[in-house]
């Protein structure tokens, strides 16, 4: 089958959370395959929308429809229909959209740290990861237990984390804890989720130890086909040459030593001539 | 008795076209992105992202914001430049049969004319479009369509490169004061059409960060909300200048706003934004207009500038 697709799903369960919804959605068509760390991208359906852009959707499981993490934005004016949506009610996907992560060929010790509705995908990677025989540890990087995925990540791995990242810590607290975390379990491979600011954290902790890091990287989606251009990301390619790539095709996960963190938060890489 | 479906091939300044749908520059991608979800040789033709002499990573993030009805944008026209465009995207459009317009943009009268030579023999390009109108430039710096004379110079080095054969359409911006004035500079300078509208340039603040939501500060709204906009410079140009070849574009989201645009002045229209929400809107948008023409009974041609009566 020729992915991405494009569907009209109904949505058929949905759970609320702090600054995400989890929807379940119906229909992927047959032959649909999602992978840990691809994405859905949601759009009002309707010759008349409100919101001209798509929304992400963390992908969590197909099993019985596809469930995925959706992040709410309801500041920026036209942002909000996503939240005023019910059961039953309808959405436009495509999908699955982006690279997934690549699994580890051995059984090892993954940790799997991050933040927000991205988290979604971590905890799907979670599940694929037990099912090859790796011993999986969770961090999550949060002010409480009411993010995404916490209970999940409970059930499925063999401890899980919580690391204080409200705005009363510092950079360095968190920095010290996640060094603390990364020496007591010491990993065969780190997986991260979550948004630049945070990801940027991790991984100058992560590079630090030398440890394989793959990340995934939680942005605005824009149209979700590649065609705008609007998810830019500056990277450094594997033949050492900067470029900007598309989030959306390209990402949501990169390979961590390659994506140009201080630039990446600052959004001040891009606009150079490509080399 | 079922009314008979109309032709609706069209022809654009002497182009045949297989229908009067176009893609938007910009809005096709490179051509694969869109072609996973359509068939690209379903629109008349794809007007391309705007090529630029060298590469170009584009403007600061974020790019894009979304407001009431609209999508504010700030790309800053990011591809690998004309080499790569000749080399690699035209031969893809081409052995998909696909019909393309290629949009050029620059920031001196030189480089157009150069980009403008570069086409002037390449395979299969039915058009150059002349994207004077880029809304998003440095501080202080306006688009070469807010004057008459700066439009002029350009499509004068345009035409002398591109050739006599060649179809030169000149996108103008909605943000100029007298749109006529600049197309009719335009058309006097070599332009054998005008392309109309441009994204209209706009400011968006992010409410939580308390500063301006675009990278670049100002960018270009596109979408449902400037439709009235483009018909208006539409209707005026057709007015001024007679039947004068019109792509028009902007906020163009279904059959009847493709309509309104024919009514108004369109030789064809160009689906832009409408591409980014739904890839597949399109053929929609075509399958929606040609139901509005057969409850007409008319062809698209037999349509345009009917409003003006």
């Amino acid at each position: 089958m020729k992915q991405p697709v494009q569907w009209r799903a109904q949505i058929l369960a949905l759970r609320e959370g702090s600054g995400h919804r989890s929807l379940t959605l119906s229909g992927p068509p047959a032959g649909f395959s999602a992978r840990p760390g691809q994405f859905v991208a949601l759009a009002e359906p309707g010759q008349h929308p409100s919101a001209l852009l798509r929304r992400t959707g963390w992908v969590v499981t197909q099993d019985d429809g596809l469930r995925a993490s959706a992040s709410l934005d309801t500041v920026t004016s036209g942002r909000d229909w996503l939240s005023g949506l019910g059961r039953k009610d309808t959405v436009d996907v495509i999908g699955p959209i982006g690279r997934p992560f690549s699994l580890p060929k051995q059984p090892t010790t993954c940790l799997l740290v991050g933040s927000g509705p991205a988290m979604a995908a971590l905890i799907g990677l979670g599940r694929a990861l037990v099912a090859r025989d790796c011993r999986v540890e969770f961090i999550f990087l949060q002010s409480s237990d009411a993010g995404y995925g916490l209970l999940d990540a409970r059930r499925i791995a063999s401890a899980t984390h919580v690391i204080d990242d409200s705005p009363a810590t510092t950079d360095s607290e968190v920095h010290a804890a996640l060094s603390q975390r990364l020496d007591t379990s010491t990993p065969g491979v780190v997986y991260s989720a979550g948004s630049s600011a945070s990801l940027r954290l991790i991984a100058e902790v992560v590079t630090s130890s030398g440890v394989p890091h793959q990340c995934l990287v939680d942005f605005a989606v824009g149209c979700g086909t590649g065609i705008c251009a609007g998810c830019a990301l500056p990277v450094r390619g594997n033949d050492g040459v900067a470029r900007v790539v598309r989030g959306c095709t390209e990402g949501a996960v990169f390979n961590a030593d390659l994506l140009q963190w201080p630039d990446a938060a600052a959004g001040l890489a891009i606009g150079s001539e490509l080399a | 008795m079922a009314t008979a479906t109309p032709d609706m091939t069209t022809v654009l300044a002497g182009v045949p076209l297989s229908s009067p749908v176009l893609a938007a520059a910009g809005c096709a991608g490179t051509g694969p992105e869109l072609a996973r979800f359509t068939d690209m040789s379903e629109f008349g033709a794809v007007v391309t992202h705007s090529v630029t002499e060298f590469g170009s990573t584009g403007r600061p993030m974020p790019r894009l914001a979304e407001t009431p009805a609209g999508l504010l944008n700030a790309l800053g026209l990011p591809g690998a430049g004309m080499d790569h465009f000749l080399a690699t995207e035209l031969p893809w459009l081409l052995s998909r049969h696909v019909t393309p317009i290629v949009s050029i943009a620059a920031d001196t009268v030189a480089e157009f004319g150069r980009l403008a030579g570069r086409l002037r023999q390449a395979p299969g390009v039915v058009a150059i479009e002349v994207n004077l109108s880029s809304p998003v430039h440095g501080p202080g710096v306006l688009p070469f369509a807010s004057d008459a004379s700066g439009s002029a110079a350009v499509i004068h080095a345009v035409r002398r490169n591109a050739g006599t054969a060649m179809p030169v359409f000149a996108k103008l911006s909605g943000d100029i004061a007298d749109t006529v004035s600049v197309a009719r500079a335009c058309v006097d300078a070599g332009a054998t059409g005008l392309s109309l509208i441009n994204a209209v340039r706009g400011l968006d603040v992010d409410l939580a960060r308390q500063s301006l939501t675009l990278g670049s500060h100002v960018g270009g709204l596109s979408g449902p909300a400037i439709a009235p906009i483009a018909l208006r410079a539409v209707w005026e140009v057709r007015a001024s200048l007679g039947d004068v070849p019109i792509i028009a574009s902007g906020g163009i989201w279904d059959g009847a706003s493709a309509l309104r645009m024919i009514m108004g002045g369109a030789t064809v229209v160009a689906v832009g934004t409408a591409l980014l929400q739904d890839p597949r809107a399109g053929r929609r948008v075509l399958d929606e207009l040609t139901e509005l023409l057969t409850e007409k009974g008319k062809l698209p041609a037999e349509l345009v500038g009917v409003a003006h009566a």
